[in-house]
């Protein structure tokens, strides 16, 4: 602002000293002029003088006659004036000392010859007048005086002479002198009056006669007309250097006109560049993309750009002359506005922000700068420069939501959940209950319905929970399908009632994309601070119930309780035990054998897998094979397994080769393994056992899982020669229409059925329908558990062939089995 | 030849009009003149309030006082003949050695001359302050009362002191009958004997100095015009008076020796042209200056 002189001071500056230049010029030539004006004046003047000098001097030469005086007096007169009057030009004009010195000269020489005109003219007067007179007076004496002839010659002559010698032609007064001394012996020789007189006229005509001449060289010695003439010449130069000046001041001028002009011009140029400079600005201004608003000093808005118009929606007409307040939105604290009043009165710079409304009510967000203009120490406006943030200021909310939102259901996510709980429950200390809801086999339907069907179903039950709670309840989608509730509450009663509503939720079939789903939940509870004091414990106590939940065939929830807890323990240990169980070689077989019921004789071993830990001591199978299942370890496990068994039969074979096979389990998990047909083949292969020797116990349930595959892939076992036994026949949901297309060798009966055969007619009547279907179908039963004479008998009765169980033995190790076999070679036979 | 032919053209040149009639007024600034008059006739100017302007220039009475020498405050007796104030203006210079140029130079004189007003300027402008000329000289002077304005405006007053419609001056602008037959024969004797030498002009005199006894010297002591040029030849020079209204301005000469006109016209006769003259000859002469008394001034004689 305050750098340099601006450009309308220096035209100004410009203007004024060329103004100051040119008044002081006209005023100088002015005076010049003046000067030159009454030069001309002078020089008159001196004219005149030079003529009435050639008067004076005309005057002091004439001889003889009357002259008025009057006349000279008025020259004299005159001629005093103009000397005066160019004495007083040349004082006030010139004030030159050289002038005034040759003036005061004329001046003296002037007096002097007005001295000597004066004298001339009273002897003129006397002169004149007496010359006349002499002429009568010679006649008078002619007539009259008592004289000689030849004395009155010699007064003739002598008149004559005086004559002459007034006009100039006779030099001097000897010869008159000499007849004057005779004429005034005559005179008073006669006392003739006329004589006398005549003496006395021709004494004092010759005196007067030489003062006169004396007067006129005198006068001429004066030589005023010379002085004028110097006069003059000073004056001359005077003007000379008078005219000089203006000629140089002249071209002072011009050249100062030129320097005007060429001054003008290029600021002119200057400013057309500076025109274009802020056309440009004025271009940047309309078309930034920030909003800019200039005010006056009065806040009175006085200029918007386009961007303003675009983003207020106001337009320019709306808004000038108003104050920008009309933008306020009402939702900044007064205290904003009180700062930025407070910053501008100090003539800084404000920064900041503002939720400012739109014409139509709309709210937005911009990132001002407001800047006071101050000019020449003068504030005179204020521009605002703003930027629409809105779109940023949103994004950014959409950002942070979604950093702590679930996309899919909008729900809080896990962060969310935990600063959540952290905040609010944990840090307050409250009591509160935490729900964890998990949605019962929710991959199954994301795997055959498709993901789509799984996020709409997903946000359906969302939408439901939320409807169901409470606004201050808090609920959040932690994974795929698990949700969290916080619930303020810690009584049981009131949990529980809530937990319920869920589940009730989704007696309602869940409508999506025209599939009508049936969905339940599994619920775990655990509540703060009774069930744990961190997040982690909570979360880890509320899993465990729903797990138990889950286990408790789903569709229900559970609280967490300490037992829930060490189970949870338990099987952890187990599943870590078991990963290293092969390696450590804690698992062996143990062998039962089948026999047939007809003739009590081994038929063949079923494989069964037993895991003695050092620290967990003996696990049952029931106990760590669905673990291995789940961890996945079951697959290593089979393999032990199946190697393990086909070995040991072959040295079971090597004892007694009537063995028809050795029997061995198989897991859903393992028999949906693609590799598995493979994997068995090879291991045959490698022991030296035909799959014919093999049978593959699957249990119903999981050929039942998916039917239609599981033919198939029986199909391809049996085509290898292996030998398929559908294990626990009867628990599972099967159809018998299914059974005639299976490819299986024989069906077991599940000891549940065995067990009260004796005792319930229907369980009898059940087994008496599978073992005739199993004859009509061609297929061997074998029937399990059986542990008293009394059931075996029965079987035998009922049709059933081969019985396996504590009755006829127990499940041994293959040391003892290969003992069991040898004592009952051939000659033992059943009663 | 050339002598003959000098002399007539000495007498074609006095064939020339050797007096011209006075102008019939003068313009004058009439307010100068109001202030003029008054100062003219107030004492206030001379030192014990006695004496005023026309105290010596009697303007009923030929402008002057009618004595030899003038009487002064206190009874002071002046030197010389006060000369009349008619048409004093058309003078070349002013008093009898023309030692002041102009009237307002001429208006100093008898102010600050011991013997005639015997008074200052200082205390004269001091004295006039504290009356009501202050505010006429305010009125008409920028500059007030100061001793240029005063003898400014008594000068403007004397310039309107002229004698114009004199019988003679009727004559020369052509009034044949304006003189009578002596008074021409007197005209003539004027100039054939000399006189027209000195008193000629508009003022008849008054436009050059001459010596008192030209032709036949007097024993005078004032020594006239040397006391103001000191030049030996100036001595008993004295300015040629005007002869108009001459007939009412006795004594005459600047000593005021002579009583009667007659007289006068005898000595000058003698003394100055140094010429016979026959007592008829004086009559006429008196005869014709006679007719150069004009009317008093309009302003005066109203």
């Amino acid at each position: 602002m305050k750098k340099s002189v601006k450009k309308p001071d220096l035209i100004i500056a410009l203007l004024v000293t060329f103004l100051v230049i040119l008044m002081s010029l006209g005023f100088y030539l002015r005076a010049i002029n003046n000067d030159i004006k009454t030069y001309g004046t002078q020089v008159n003047d001196i004219n005149k003088l030079r003529l009435i000098n050639k008067d004076f001097n005309h005057f002091a030469l004439q001889k003889g006659g009357f002259v008025n005086y009057d006349i000279i007096n008025k020259q004299i007169e005159d001629f005093e004036r103009i000397l005066d009057n160019l004495t007083e030009t040349v004082r006030k004009n010139n004030k030159n000392y050289s002038l005034v010195q040759t003036l005061k000269r004329i001046k003296n020489s002037y007096q002097q010859k007005v001295l000597l005109l004066e004298h001339i003219k009273s002897h003129n007067s006397a002169i004149s007048s007496s010359i006349n007179y002499l002429f009568d007076l010679k006649k008078n004496i002619n007539k009259f005086s008592p004289v000689k002839k030849s004395d009155l010659q010699m007064i003739g002559r002598t008149l004559f002479m005086t004559v002459e010698r007034y006009a100039g032609l006779l030099h001097d007064n000897e010869k008159i002198e000499n007849n004057l001394q005779k004429i005034k012996s005559l005179s008073q020789k006669t006392s003739d009056q006329y004589l006398i007189y005549f003496y006395h006229h021709i004494e004092s005509n010759i005196q007067k006669i030489s003062n006169i001449q004396n007067e006129y060289e005198n006068v001429k010695r004066l030589n005023i007309s010379s002085k004028l003439d110097i006069l003059h010449t000073q004056l001359q130069n005077k003007y000379h250097i008078l005219l000089l000046t203006s000629k140089n001041l002249l071209t002072v001028l011009m050249f100062s006109i030129l320097f005007m002009i060429f001054s003008i011009y290029t600021l002119y140029k200057k400013f057309l560049r500076n025109k274009v400079e802020l056309q440009a600005y004025k271009y940047a201004i309309e078309n930034s993309d920030n909003s800019i608003v200039i005010t006056d000093a009065d806040h009175n808005i006085t200029y918007v750009n386009d961007a303003f118009e675009r983003e207020t929606g106001y337009s320019k007409d709306n808004v000038l002359g108003e104050n920008p307040r009309i933008l306020k939105s009402g939702l900044m604290p007064q205290e904003h506005y009180t700062t930025l009043t407070q910053t501008l009165e100090k003539q800084q710079r404000w920064e900041g922000e503002f939720i400012n409304k739109r014409k139509d009510g709309t709210l937005m967000y911009e990132k001002a700068s407001i800047n006071p203009i101050i000019i020449n120490g003068v504030l005179t406006n204020y521009i605002a420069i703003k930027l629409n943030i809105t779109k940023y200021i949103e994004q950014e909310k959409k950002v942070e939501f979604l950093a702590l939102h679930d996309p899919l259901t909008t729900l809080p996510n896990r962060l969310n959940f935990e600063q959540y709980f952290n905040k609010n429950i944990l840090e307050k200390n409250k009591k509160a209950t935490l729900m964890y809801i998990d949605l019962d086999r929710f991959k199954t339907i994301n795997d055959s319905l498709g993901h789509h069907i799984g996020d709409a179903l997903l946000q359906v039950f969302a939408k439901r929970l939320q409807y169901s709670l409470d606004k201050d309840d808090f609920i959040a989608r932690i994974g795929g399908d698990e949700f969290v509730i916080v619930l303020e509450i810690n009584s049981d009663k009131d949990a529980n009632k809530i937990a319920r509503r869920i589940l009730n939720l989704l007696q309602t079939p869940i409508d999506v994309h025209g599939h009508s789903l049936n969905i339940t939940t599994s619920i775990g509870l655990s509540f703060f601070p009774s069930d744990g004091n961190t997040l982690e414990t909570l979360m880890k106590h509320a899993d465990t119930a729903m797990y138990r939940a889950k286990k408790n065939g789903r569709n229900n929830f559970q609280l967490f309780t300490q037992q829930l807890s060490d189970e949870i323990n338990e099987r952890l240990e187990i599943e870590q035990a078991l990963r290293n169980a092969v390696k450590n070689s804690e698992l062996y077989l143990v062998y039962q054998p089948k026999y047939s019921l007809k003739t009590n004789q081994v038929i063949s071993f079923e494989a069964l897998i037993r895991w003695e830990n050092d620290e967990l001591g003996f696990v049952g199978p029931d106990k760590f094979i669905p673990i291995a299942e789940e961890i996945g370890v079951i697959h290593e496990i089979g393999l032990f397994v199946f190697e393990k068994a086909c070995q040991d039969f072959k040295s079971l074979k090597s004892i007694n080769p009537e063995l028809k096979n050795i029997a061995i389990n198989i897991s859903t998990i393992q028999f949906r393994d693609k590799q598995f047909i493979s994997t068995l083949n090879q291991l045959c292969n490698n022991i030296g056992i035909k799959p014919s020797d093999i049978e593959l116990e699957i249990t119903e349930s999981c050929i039942m899982d998916d039917i239609e595959k599981n033919i198939q892939m029986l199909h391809k076992l049996r085509d290898y020669g292996y030998k398929i036994a559908i294990d626990d026949f009867g628990t599972g949901y099967s159809s018998f229409g299914y059974l005639k297309k299976l490819p299986i060798n024989t069906i077991k009966i599940d000891k549940s059925f065995v067990d009260d055969i004796t005792i319930k007619k229907a369980d009898k009547d059940i087994v008496n329908a599978i073992i005739g279907l199993c004859k009509n179908l061609g297929f061997d039963t074998v029937a399990e558990g059986v542990e008293t004479k009394e059931q075996e008998k029965l079987l035998y009765k009922l049709g059933c062939n081969i019985g396996q169980g504590y009755l006829f033995s127990r499940p041994q190790k293959i040391e003892d089995i290969k003992e069991f076999i040898k004592n009952r070679l051939p000659e033992e036979t059943l009663a | 030849m050339k002598y003959i032919f000098f002399t007539i053209l000495t007498f074609l040149n006095l064939n020339a009009q050797p007096i011209t009639p006075l102008p019939l007024q003068i313009k004058t600034n009439p307010a100068k003149v109001a202030l003029g008059k008054e100062l003219f006739f107030d004492p206030i100017l001379s030192a014990d309030g006695t004496i005023s302007c026309a105290s010596c220039h009697d303007l009923f009475n030929g402008g002057d006082d009618g004595k030899v020498h003038s009487i002064g405050i206190k009874n002071q007796k002046g030197d010389v003949n006060s000369p009349t104030i008619f048409n004093a203006v058309f003078n070349f210079s002013q008093f009898w050695d023309g030692s002041a140029k102009d009237l307002q130079e001429q208006a100093v004189g008898p102010i600050e001359n011991p013997v005639e007003m015997g008074n200052n300027f200082e205390n004269v402008i001091n004295t006039l302050s504290k009356t009501n000329y202050k505010e006429k000289f305010n009125l008409i002077y920028k500059d007030g009362i100061t001793k240029n304005n005063i003898t400014d405006a008594i000068a403007e007053f004397e310039k309107t002191l002229i004698t114009p419609d004199s019988p003679f001056d009727n004559y020369l602008r052509g009034d044949e009958n304006a003189i009578t037959e002596k008074q021409k024969k007197g005209y003539t004797l004027f100039k054939s004997k000399g006189c027209i030498s000195c008193h000629h002009g508009q003022n008849i005199g008054g436009n050059l100095y001459n010596k008192f006894g030209l032709l036949i010297s007097i024993k005078d002591d004032n020594l006239g015009r040397y006391n103001v040029t000191k030049d030996e030849n100036d001595k008993q020079v004295f300015k040629v008076p005007t002869l108009r209204n001459i007939a009412h301005t006795a004594p005459y000469f600047h000593n005021g020796s002579t009583k009667n006109l007659k007289d006068a016209v005898y000595f000058m006769a003698k003394h100055q042209v140094g010429r016979a003259i026959s007592e008829e000859e004086v009559d006429q002469i008196v005869s014709f200056l006679q007719s150069l008394s004009g009317k008093l001034p309009k302003s005066i004689r109203e």
